[in-house]
C-alpha cells in the first residue's frame, strides 16, 4: 500500500518526501527507555518501602504483604490521577508509569474522568473498566488456565502442591 | 495536672517491671533451639539463625545471603527436612520469612531477659506458626 502510494507520486512529491524524512525529528528511543527505567524503578522502590512498612508495623509476612501493598499503590495512583499529577509524570516517563500496577489505577480513573459528563451510571459506571477491563480479564483468565494446568499436573503428573 | 499524669504513668510502668522481675520464671529447656542453630550455621548460605522452642514445637527462623534468596523455596525445604529428621518429637516450623525472623528474634530476646513465662511463650509461638502458614 505504502509502496503503491510512493510509486504514484510525482517526482517533485517524492523529492519532497525524501527531504522531509531526512529532517524529521527522530524518536529518542534510548532516552525514553532510560526515563522509563528510572521512573518505573522509583515507583517500585516506593512499593518496596510500603511493603516493608506493612511487614514491620502490621501482621503481614513477606508472603502476603504484597496484597495491601498493591492496593495502596493503586489507591495512591488513583488519587494522583484525580489531582492531575500522574498525567505529568506519565508524559515524562511513558511506559515507566504504565507498566507498574500504578498504571492500572491510572487507566481506571482516566476513563472515569473522561466519561464523567455522560452521567454516573452510563458514563462513569459503564466506562470505568473500558481500559482496565482487559487487564482484569487477562489476569483472571490466565490464573484460571495456570490453575487448570497445575491441577492436571498434580492429579496425573505426580507433582506436589 | 500534667505532672500528676506523668507520675501516675511512671509508677504504673515501674509497678509492671517490678512484678515481672520479681516473678521466678521457669523456662522450657532451650537446648533444642541451640542445637538446631548449631546445625544450620554450618551452611554457607546462612548468615543468622534464630530459634525458639516449647515442649512440643520448634520454630527456626533463618536469615540467608541476599543472592541466595533466589533459591528461597528449595533452601527452606532442605533446612526443614534436616531439622525435622534431627528432632523427631517436635512439630518443626522452618521459615526464611523476614516477619518470622523478626518475631522469633524478639521472643529469643525475651527468653534471654527472662521477661516471658511458659504460657505466654507457647501462645506467642502458636501465633507465629499460624502466621508462617498463612499464605493468602
Amino acid at each position: 500500500m505504502a509502496n503503491n502510494k510512493k510509486k504514484n507520486l510525482t517526482p517533485t512529491q517524492q523529492q519532497y518526501q525524501d527531504f522531509q524524512s531526512k529532517r524529521e525529528v527522530k524518536r529518542p528511543v534510548l532516552k525514553n527507555c532510560v526515563k522509563a527505567f528510572f521512573v518505573g524503578g522509583t515507583i517500585c522502590l516506593i512499593g518496596q518501602l510500603i511493603q516493608t512498612f506493612y511487614i514491620y508495623n502490621f501482621n503481614f509476612t513477606e508472603a502476603n504483604a504484597g496484597n495491601p501493598t498493591v492496593a495502596t499503590m493503586i489507591f495512591i495512583s488513583m488519587l494522583l490521577t484525580g489531582f492531575g499529577v500522574y498525567d505529568h509524570i506519565a508524559q515524562f516517563a511513558g511506559a515507566g508509569t504504565a507498566v507498574p500496577v500504578t498504571g492500572f489505577g491510572n487507566s481506571v480513573i482516566a476513563a472515569t474522568i473522561e466519561h464523567r459528563s455522560e452521567g454516573f451510571v452510563v458514563g462513569v459506571g459503564g466506562n470505568m473498566f473500558k481500559l482496565a477491563g482487559s487487564v482484569i480479564m487477562t489476569g483472571v483468565f490466565s490464573a484460571f488456565v495456570v490453575a487448570l494446568i497445575k491441577t492436571i499436573l498434580v492429579t496425573w503428573g505426580g507433582l506436589s502442591w | 495536672m500534667k505532672k500528676g499524669i506523668i507520675l501516675f504513668i511512671l509508677t504504673f510502668f515501674l509497678g509492671i517491671s517490678d512484678t515481672v522481675l520479681s516473678q521466678e520464671l521457669d523456662h522450657f529447656d532451650q537446648h533444642v533451639s541451640e542445637e538446631s542453630k548449631k546445625i544450620l550455621t554450618k551452611y554457607e548460605e546462612v548468615t543468622n539463625v534464630h530459634a525458639i522452642n516449647d515442649d512440643k514445637s520448634l520454630i527456626v527462623a533463618i536469615e540467608i545471603h541476599h543472592h541466595d534468596r533466589l533459591r528461597l523455596n528449595s533452601l527452606e525445604k532442605k533446612f526443614k527436612k534436616e531439622i525435622e529428621d534431627k528432632f523427631l518429637g517436635y512439630e518443626v516450623t522452618v521459615s526464611l520469612d523476614k516477619k518470622i525472623v523478626m518475631e522469633t528474634h524478639e521472643m529469643e530476646k525475651k527468653i534471654k531477659n527472662n521477661t516471658i513465662n511458659n504460657k505466654d511463650l507457647s501462645k506467642k509461638m502458636k501465633k507465629i506458626i499460624d502466621l508462617s502458614n498463612d499464605k493468602a
